[in-house]
């Protein structure tokens, strides 16, 4: 089995819920000062309130921010891949081991906290709230982008000190769902339109490619196809006119 | 009678563009120009071997006669089957002389032509069949079958058998006629498979007649519908 | 109370490749043979089907195919000095769960170990002196030669229909293929696929380096075939999603492709699936298993007898149904008595990436799960370790094993984590780096074992099994020895180089490699190991512990070739010595 050793891969492979402080450069740098950009329809959230979906939002926007090609985060629907999977199994603890006694850990032993992915962003997502009230009078949504930034660089650092819970802890979940909602299958919501994978190139699940491996250097650009569009394309064609 | 060719540029999908340029070049209007000419006859194979003939300068084919559709696949692969026919690799007495009789920048030509025809919406009879056969191929088409030892087609042919290009092609919408037929060729030998891997030729000896009925009503049963952009999500 | 079945000849504890070999081998020697498995089955149609399988959420990221650890998990520790806490969500390994076990989302990777190896004690001792061996490695031999199991790895490839080129035909050298690979009776099977373009930037580097590259040997078929068993395969179409989710094309080795077909049916195998084993039942008088206690799929306690029982399930679940059935003396760091639980080991990853210029099309997303090139130039005992300070080896490979864009987007390390910088790098770089993959063998140290958890308890009510795990310094200086190489080939590729070297302790987060082995070693003597040359387990000679859990050390190469031949081997002692003269096949 080949592990991805990048640094990257060393940051995101573990899945989500990286309790970890991760080693490597806290500071983000040279983020760009577009502003989020505002939800397009509404959306019925089926775990935020109203409140939260627009922190989170305003949040994951700047972690993927939209630039001139490729619209960023919310543009991609990450808000609502992220609503989706906190209101499903994930969200409440599916494949994670509950049982305690519950105890703080090394770095390696990796998450420990009694938190459901669900009940870690409720959590925290209102101590956040809070604290940057507290922190910059204002609501994070309202921020200058450079000092949203700021302020997720504290949550990331776990600088923001909040004793619930460790602010890294949520970040490195955030961040990490983030990147799933952008280039996971559109069928849970995120990679709206395909952008995240039409951003790399990766032509999606439909795939057999053993003819072109020895033409080396090939410029392969087919356009993505996601599984849902493919599973309603079927259904579709299922309804033949027939005749006995 | 002659389309506009600069319009018909800009109808390119760019899935049709993009297959081209996996032939080494994009495509330019002269090639087009060019194999349109091959396709009314213009080439080494003549007149009476005329693509258009049986084909249409839309590449809809017949499916009453059992002649395929062209449009929408890749240049790749219908590049790829002239070659074979010209090289007796796919054997059929129509297409092996017509093929044969073509230089080699006329069968390219062609194929990027034809590739790059938009599939057209398939409209007027539909296939008739037993619904159960028809549930049959859907099956066969997106499962399998663990009897058989056989994969879904569309883990490469794409859903409902759209086609997954440059090296899988087009099934939806194909006559029935002409996709049983390639079924039971391969079946029976009478169709070399595709060296070294003969992946058609290794599933259709699986397949019973039934399932070549089947498969073969399922998939021209497919509407060809232009491709929606969306973004399916599931509920 | 339990219920108690009537006694069968065979009962498998565990459905994975082990399980399904050992199935079809002592069904055909005339045995009635029961295999229990604690999932549910699955088969290639329709389980594995696309596209709903070419879900790298579901499957890659959520981990769909492994054991849900809110069943049964593990509890970890980097030292003795600390408290194990539970590894709650999986990470540095992925352990397997249903019909197939890992057997199903493997990549397929198909490596033999190096004849040295079996005898690895002996020959460094020999080769450099006691002293190469660095205080604490408890390296010993296995008990068998590679002589002496050659012709099962041979086997366990035709049953896999392995595609490669043979570097070493009966002690003949061959061109194209691995030089420092131990001689094999006969090529391979099958061809090689087709060498992507990295592979091919990798190959000319690693030729101007001075290094031997071929391609690795891969159970993703590059032909249709049919093994020994009479079971079909079909050819692999790169399709670039093999590990951590099941093949839909017939394509990649798997017990359910490869063995289940003549196993499921027949009139002396009878599979018993959502039955998970608590013990084996064991007359510590008489020493021998005589039977197992399982859990079935209604919650009920079933006693199944057994003339033979074999541990087939995954690696480290052998080793913690051992400790949980008290049969053998569990190992004690402090003292080095006890030999269950001994020599854990794991694998010693790091990882070169070269940053090529974008407009390089390398098109990591076809792929296939053993799609590579590599060399062997530094591993095992193909290099001369004198004055290094280490022992062991690694493989550099370049694989392209797909281009799954939440887990694999690689960007340079100066890239922010996040921001418009971190986009433009995901964009930048994803088509156009080149990943050499270092895969480094694990010494056994005396401070890395398994036990019991004192604490935790699985949904069962069980105790977990506890790690306590750190890579030794040998293997650290191993795995930067073989990093500098990789880096040397990497920098004649043309990019940026970086390596990701393996720093820090061992962590249980970020993936590595599933390949845990050791626990129940195999060996010499009742002293030092678990189980004898024929897996057979000292202690109670009508139980046999299959998998990698028998290993002593692990070695620079995945796992999985030598846990098949292993199988094979025993079940070849079972069927032609010890069924007709149940005894131990080793005096004590």
């Amino acid at each position: 089995m080949t592990p991805d050793l990048s640094r990257r891969g060393l940051l995101l492979s573990s899945g989500s819920l990286a309790a970890v402080p991760l080693t490597g450069p806290t500071e983000a740098q040279s983020h760009d000062t577009m502003p989020a950009t505002p939800m397009a329809a509404p959306t019925l959230w089926r775990f935020f309130t109203a409140d939260q979906a627009s922190l989170v939002a305003a949040m994951v926007d700047r972690l993927i921010p939209p630039d001139a090609e490729f619209t960023g985060a919310v543009g991609a629907g990450v808000p609502q891949f992220i609503d989706g999977q906190l209101a499903g199994a994930w969200g409440s603890g599916a494949r994670l081991y509950r049982l305690g006694p519950f105890a703080e850990g090394t770095p390696e032993q990796g998450y420990q906290l009694p938190y459901t992915p669900a009940e870690l962003y409720r959590t925290s997502l209102s101590l956040v709230a809070d604290w940057v009230r507290g922190g910059y009078g204002s609501r994070f949504e309202e921020l200058d982008p450079r000092l949203q930034d700021e302020a997720l660089r504290s949550l990331e650092s776990g600088e923001a000190g909040f004793s619930e819970l460790p602010s890294d802890a949520f970040f490195e979940t955030l961040l990490a769902n983030t990147v799933e909602g952008f280039l996971s299958d559109p069928m849970y919501g995120g990679n709206r339109d395909m952008v995240g994978w039409r951003m790399v190139g990766f032509p999606g699940p439909y795939a057999g490619y053993v003819n072109l491996l020895d033409r080396h250097g090939l410029n392969f650009n087919r356009p993505p196809r996601g599984i849902a569009e493919a599973l309603r394309e079927h259904a579709q064609h299922h309804a033949p006119t027939l005749q006995r | 009678m002659r389309p506009a060719l600069p319009l018909a540029l800009l109808l390119l999908a760019g899935t049709a563009a993009a297959a081209v340029e996996l032939l080494g070049n994009p495509p330019s209007p002269r090639q087009v120009a060019s194999g349109r000419a091959v396709a009314a006859g213009a080439g080494g194979q003549g007149q009476q071997g005329a693509c258009f003939a049986c084909h249409g300068f839309d590449g809809a084919g017949q499916a009453a006669a059992g002649f395929p559709a062209l449009a929408g696949q890749s240049a790749e692969y219908l590049h790829e089957q002239l070659e074979r026919y010209a090289s007796g690799a796919r054997p059929n007495p129509i297409m092996q002389p017509i093929a044969a009789a073509m230089t080699p920048d006329q069968r390219r030509d062609v194929s990027v032509y034809y590739a790059a025809q938009p599939p057209q919406a398939s409209a007027g009879a539909r296939p008739q069949g037993d619904p159960a056969l028809l549930q049959h191929g859907g099956n066969l088409s997106a499962i399998g079958s663990a009897e058989r030892g056989v994969q879904a087609c569309q883990n490469c042919h794409g859903p409902g058998g759209i086609g997954l290009w440059p090296n899988y092609p087009r099934l939806a919408g194909q006559p029935a006629d002409y996709l049983a037929a390639q079924l039971r060729a391969w079946k029976q030998g009478e169709r070399p498979g595709d060296e070294p891997y003969n992946f058609m030729a290794n599933i259709a000896a699986r397949l019973t007649e039934d399932d070549i009925r089947a498969v073969s009503l399922y998939f021209a049963s497919v509407r060809t519908v232009p491709r929606q952009a969306g973004t399916g999500v599931l509920p | 109370m339990a219920q108690r079945l009537p006694e069968v000849d065979v009962v498998l504890v565990g459905m994975g490749w082990t399980g399904a070999l050992l199935a079809k081998e002592l069904t055909d020697a005339g045995l009635k043979v029961v295999g229990l498995e604690r999932g549910r089955a699955r088969q290639t149609v329709p389980d594995f089907q696309s596209p709903t399988m070419h879900d790298e959420l579901r499957y890659a990221v959520r981990h769909g195919l492994m054991l849900d650890p809110s069943t049964e998990t593990l509890t970890f520790r980097n030292f003795t000095s600390q408290t194990a806490l539970p590894i709650r969500q999986l990470g540095s390994f992925l352990p397997g769960v249903n019909l197939g076990g890992a057997g199903v989302h493997w990549n397929g990777q198909t490596w033999r170990f190096q004849e040295s190896d079996f005898v690895l004690r002996s020959h460094l001792r020999q080769r450099y002196g006691e002293d190469i061996i660095q205080d604490g490695l408890t390296i010993q031999d296995w008990g068998l030669t590679y002589a002496e199991l050659e012709p099962f790895y041979d086997r366990f490839e035709r049953i896999c229909g392995i595609g490669g080129i043979v570097g070493n035909l009966r002690g003949e050298i061959q061109p194209g293929g691995d030089p420092f690979e131990p001689p094999r009776s006969n090529p391979f099977p099958n061809p090689p696929m087709p060498q992507p373009y990295a592979a091919a930037l990798f190959a000319r580097a690693a030729e101007q380096a001075g290094a031997h590259p071929f391609p690795v040997p891969t159970a993703n078929l590059s032909r249709p075939y049919t093994n020994p068993y009479g079971c079909a395969m079909q050819p692999c179409n790169a399709c670039g999603f093999c590990e951590r989710f099941g093949c839909e094309h017939f394509a990649k080795a798997s017990p359910q492709v490869c063995v289940l077909p003549k196993v499921l049916g027949h009139e002396r195998f009878e599979l018993r699936t959502g039955s998970t084993v608590t013990r084996v039942n064991y007359d510590r008088q008489g020493k021998r298993a005589t039977g197992v206690t399982y859990i079935n799929g209604r919650g009920q306690e079933v006693e199944q007898p057994a003339a033979i029982v074999a541990l087939c399930a995954f690696s480290y679940h052998n080793v913690r149904l051992l400790l949980l059935s008290g049969i053998g003396t569990p190992y004690d760091p402090r003292s080095g008595e006890g030999t269950l639980g001994k020599n854990y080991t794991y694998q010693t990853m790091s990882g070169v990436s070269v940053f090529m210029d974008p407009d390089v099309n390398l098109n990591p997303y076809m792929g296939a799960g053993a799609l590579g090139t590599a060399v062997n130039d530094w591993n095992g005992e193909a290099f001369d370790h004198s004055g290094l300070g280490f022992v062991g080896g690694a493989y550099i490979a370049a694989y392209q094993t797909g281009g799954r864009p939440i887990e694999r987007h690689p960007v340079p390390q100066d890239t922010p984590r996040w921001g418009a910088g971190w986009k433009q790098a995901v964009r930048r770089h994803y088509n156009s780096t080149l990943s050499l993959t270092v895969h480094g063998s694990s010494m056994p140290h005396r401070g890395n074992y398994l036990d019991l958890d004192p604490t935790y308890r699985d949904s069962l009510g069980n105790p977990l099994l506890r790690m306590t795990f750190d890579f030794p310094a040998n293997d650290r200086l191993m795995s930067d020895y073989v990093t500098d190489r990789a880096v040397d080939i990497a920098n004649r590729i043309g990019g940026k180089v970086e390596a990701a070297r393996r720093t820090g302790l061992y962590s249980v987060v970020p993936y590595q490699t599933t390949h845990n082995t050791g626990g129940a070693i195999m060996g010499q003597t009742p002293r030092d190991s678990v189980v004898n040359r024929y897996l057979q387990h000292w202690d109670a000679h009508n139980l046999f512990v299959m998998g990698a859990c028998t290993y002593p050390h692990n070695p620079g190469y995945n796992p999985t070739d030598t846990v098949g031949a292993l199988a094979l081997w025993a079940a070849r002692a079972i069927r032609d010595d010890y069924i007709g003269n149940p005894r131990p096949l080793v005096p004590a």
